[in-house]
């Protein structure tokens, strides 16, 4: 609390959902909004929500975790919800704490009439019930004022006639906004001020303009706004840091071009076209090349052509796109022909929920394709890790030959954070075994090795001559059938598994209690930061939790695994598909009953669920 | 036949709406019951407020009810939501925000605000209140600047206001007009030893006199009265009584005087609308006459009435056991408060 008996915001955070309709700016609000804190210094999280069509009317929300500490999840609930459609923030009103804030338009240009057929009404009173059980209860208007809890905080601000004053249109409500928000919430004018400008200045209108909007809604809240709601940033003592504000899509473009990548190829798809975009503008500044093909098969043709080439090369996909990509995998694997694939999961199956998050494309980055097909599979659990296993997924594929799939997904992909960059480091920018000059007077570009990885060469070098195919072949590339060379090389082939394992290959990593504990967690991908952030809070409420986080899903390190399995009295695997898809691996490794927590509700898993899961299992 | 859920709306959300929507929850347990207010602080005891400016207490210590009360008896409280318009015939009130709804049975508990002298009525926006928890919270915040106040007029919210103003070494002038003292009706030589009492305790005072301008100084403002004297203090607060806040009925129909006109049963001139508290003028058949009320034990009990009514019932108003209150150390017989004290 503050000397005006304002809470100011802690380390744990509080949650801001900015609610519209396609076309009102909730996003780009939320964009400026999360930029603004986080050069301020706090730490932010933030994910859009918005509907599959590009043009036309649905429900877009900008959610914003900020906090004075590390966050790694987003939270259930929410703080603030700001109106710029009461209709679609109507629905959002369930996730309010009790005291929260609402902010709306209160001079709309539409008499909002409540609906006078009293079969509307559900029932007297505004809300009951539990999270899952929650029940929105009023009038029948269409006005979100009618929808509050009795603790709630309602704030009116006259978004439209601000904007119209200011800008001569109704489409700066949402620069409007971003004032309120800022004087309502403490928050310094000229930081917003900066990051308009960034991002606004080279638009059409004038920047002088959009900031008159912005000054208009900061102006509105000191004049007639009285605080009573609880919630003030603090701007004191926030450490000062080197960290990027930058989503999961641009964290791994940043880091194939960090990585020196050359070449890329796509087809456009939500949620991974953005990786593309950044690529199509920085690539060619960096001596690289982006081709946007005709579909995913003819994108995953071209990676495997430039990577034959010799020059690094990848694809970002989803789902529906990495189906037809499945035929290449095991290409790669036959020519082990190094290229890096990530596919940006969305809900599926087929072209399913395209603007939707989901983790249900495990199965088919483990097992996709033909034939015995080693592969490594990473899921990176934050924007930091989507970065630094971007570099990763180069560096292995091409050390070890071998299709590296990349599992984001749609809620990575988006998600805006801070992150901290880290150097890669050289030897993982030129991670290839050439053939030595010996080698190359007979150059057997399948050469059976201890570690299976044989020298390769790239077209062109002398005495590097050999010929690549997807048919079996033996040490000199040339195609056989007998069962003798196709036992040898796939053992080899499995065999720079066990190399990457022993070599490359980082083990589990635990946190949490330590020792023998009633409950682990096991995760995976994007889950983790939830499993995180409620098991650190379970530990510091003296509970007995544990958690193994894995970012290498295949291949696994048994033993860690095994081990951790043997410390904890149960263990709970939570992840966003139906099947438990990743209980499912684990389980094909080892005898053991996981307790299962699936979610298809294609929004992030946030930490109140996992704690409400822990104490669930605790309670036996 | 399932029974007909009815929709009664209360605007106003302190003693008499809060008293009325309790007595409807008891009574029709399936009741759908609004509170509008245009207020967005919770119902507060008003008698507290001037305290609460000697230290900076949590505002939500001034709130009669936790907000889990409404939600608990499944009240819909509409806070910061001032109702504009009514329209009897379509049984709907419009909001300041664009928002009409529709109610069955409509109670009228709007209260009061601070009455605006004619001569003052263009120094309007100049003019302090403290009525209300925002008021306070808006004086908080100006509290450290101000060395000076100035009241227009004397009425009991002033007293009250001066008492904690005087305990944080502030100044103070009154100008009592006509309506010092409000809502009190004191005979003249009560009168004057309040002001007696005033003067005691280094309170500049300014009797028989009426503001007339008000302007901005080179500090602060000045304050002109009509025997010419200039005031010059950081604040002018309108103390001049209260007035029925009823400024959203114009155009209704309603048949309104100081307040609007109820019966002895609290229904006004329009069917399904009943009125009650500081914004209504009451029929007590006691005293065959129309009566203006104020003070908390009138406007909880007119709630209840006002509430039984509109259940269905026909109960009468009847005047009230008279309290005791004690102002300067004075105790004093009245028919709107009791417990109540003004310690300046």
């Amino acid at each position: 609390m503050d000397g005006r008996g304002f809470q100011l915001i802690s380390d744990k955070g509080i949650t801001i959902e900015i609610c519209g309709s396609s076309g009102d700016g909730a996003l780009a609000t939320g964009e400026i909004f999360t930029k603004t804190l986080s050069d301020m210094g706090f730490h932010t999280l933030s994910f859009d929500s918005y509907p599959a069509e590009i043009r036309g009317f649905g429900k877009s929300v900008a959610h914003i975790r900020a906090g004075a500490g590390p966050l790694t999840s987003l939270s259930r609930k929410v703080d603030i919800l700001v109106a710029l459609n009461d209709r679609y923030s109507i629905e959002q009103i369930p996730k309010l704490v009790d005291e929260g804030v609402v902010i709306f338009d209160n001079k709309p240009i539409e008499v909002a009439r409540e609906d006078n057929d009293m079969s509307h009404r559900l029932g007297p009173g505004v809300y009951s019930g539990e999270k899952d059980e929650w029940v929105i209860e009023s009038d029948g208007s269409h006005c979100i004022a009618g929808y509050l809890g009795p603790g709630m905080y309602l704030y009116g601000v006259p978004l439209n006639q601000l904007s119209q004053r200011t800008t001569g249109e109704s489409r700066s409500r949402n620069i409007v906004i971003l004032g309120v928000m800022a004087a309502l919430f403490g928050l310094p004018d000229k930081e917003f001020i900066n990051n308009l400008t960034a991002k606004l200045g080279k638009k059409g209108k004038s920047i002088d303009t959009i900031i008159s909007a912005f000054r208009a809604g900061y102006a509105y809240v000191n004049e007639q706004i009285v605080k009573l709601d609880p919630y003030l940033f603090r701007k004191e003592a926030l450490e000062k840091r080197d960290y990027r504000l930058m989503t999961g899509n641009k964290a791994v473009a940043t880091a194939a071009i960090d990585s020196e990548c050359k070449f890329y190829a796509g087809y456009p798809i939500t949620p991974a076209t953005k990786i593309m975009e950044i690529l199509s503008a920085e690539l060619p500044k960096h001596g690289g090349h982006v081709v946007q093909t005709e579909d995913e098969i003819a994108a995953i043709g071209f990676v495997t052509g430039a990577s034959f080439a010799g020059v690094r090369a990848m694809t970002a996909t989803s789902g529906p796109g990495f189906c037809l990509m499945t035929e290449f995998i095991g290409y790669n694997v036959m020519a082990e022909n190094p290229i890096v694939i990530v596919d940006a999961q969305r809900a599926g199956p087929a072209t399913g929920l395209p603007t939707k998050t989901e983790q249900s494309d495990l199965n088919h980055a483990l097992f996709a394709g033909n034939g015995d097909a080693p592969r490594i599979v990473l899921a990176p659990t934050n924007v930091s890790e989507c970065y630094q296993w971007t570099a990763e997924a180069f560096y292995l594929a091409e050390k070890y030959q071998m299709p590296v799939i990349m599992l984001t997904d749609l809620f990575l992909s988006l998600c805006l954070e801070n992150v901290l960059i880290e150097p890669i480091p050289d030897y993982k920018k030129h991670a290839n075994k050439y053939p030595t000059e010996e080698e190359l007077k007979v150059y057997l570009r399948q050469k059976v090795t201890d570690d299976g990885v044989s020298p390769r060469t790239i077209p062109g070098q002398e005495g590097g001559c050999h010929v690549v195919s997807g048919l079996e072949q033996d040490q000199y590339g040339t195609p056989v059938y007998d069962a003798t060379t196709h036992t040898m090389m796939t053992e080899k082939r499995f065999r720079k598994i066990k190399t990457a394992l022993e070599h490359d290959i980082p083990l589990p990593e635990r946190s949490g209690a330590k020792g023998k504990v009633k409950l682990g967690i096991i995760s995976w991908g994007s889950t983790t930061g939830a499993v995180r952030e409620a098991v650190n809070n379970a530990v510091n409420d003296g509970k007995s939790v544990a958690m193994l986080k894995l970012i290498v899903v295949a291949p696994l390190h048994t033993e860690p695994v095994r081990q951790f399995l043997d410390s904890c009295d149960m263990v709970l695997v939570p992840e966003l598909n139906f099947e438990g898809q990743f209980a499912n691996w684990l389980s094909m490794h080892f005898n053991y009953t996981f307790h299962r927590l699936n979610r298809v509700t294609v929004s992030p898993i946030t930490y109140n669920d996992i704690e409400e899961e822990i104490d669930r299992l605790l309670k036996g | 036949m399932p029974k007909k859920q009815i929709h009664y709306m209360i605007i106003g959300n302190g003693d008499t709406g809060n008293y009325a929507a309790e007595t409807i929850r008891k009574n029709d347990p399936d009741a759908y019951v609004t509170i509008v207010s245009a207020q967005p602080t919770h119902y507060v005891d008003h008698s507290l407020l001037a305290s609460f400016l000697l230290d900076k207490q949590d505002i939500k210590k001034l709130y009669v009810h936790p907000y889990t009360w409404y939600r608990d008896n499944r009240f819909n409280l509409r806070l910061n939501q001032p109702a504009i318009s009514l329209d009897p015939q379509k049984h709907e009130i419009m909001l300041a925000h664009n928002e009409i709804i529709h109610y069955d049975k409509l109670l009228i508990a709007s209260g009061a605000k601070p009455k605006l002298p004619e001569p003052l009525a263009r120094y309007e926006n100049m003019l302090t209140r403290f009525c209300t928890p925002v008021d306070l919270l808006k004086m908080r915040e100006r509290l450290d600047a101000l060395k000076h106040v100035t009241m227009i007029g004397g009425d009991c919210i002033a007293l009250h206001l001066a008492g904690s103003l005087l305990k944080l070494g502030k100044s103070i002038t009154f100008i009592l007009n006509e309506y010092y003292f409000w809502p009190m009706e004191f005979d003249e030589s009560v009168k004057q030893r309040l002001i007696d009492s005033l003067i005691k305790k280094g309170v500049n005072v300014i009797s028989e006199d009426i503001t007339m301008e008000i302007k901005s100084g080179e500090k602060g403002i000045d304050v002109h009265t009509k025997s010419g004297k200039v005031i010059k203090t950081d604040m002018a607060c309108l103390t001049s009584g209260m007035v029925p806040s009823i400024d959203f009925l114009r155009d209704s129909g309603i048949d309104v005087q100081t307040g609007i006109l109820v019966d002895q049963y609290m229904h006004t001139s329009i069917e399904d609308i009943w009125a009650a508290g500081e914004c209504a003028t009451v029929y007590y058949p006691e005293l065959k006459d129309y009566r203006q009320t104020t003070g908390q034990i009138n406007a909880q009990y007119l709630g209840v009435v006002a509430a039984r009514n509109m259940l269905g019932e026909h109960k009468t108003v009847t005047l009230q056991e008279p309290g005791k209150i004690t102002i300067a150390g004075e105790d004093f017989i009245t028919y709107g408060w009791k417990g109540f004290s003004i310690d300046i």
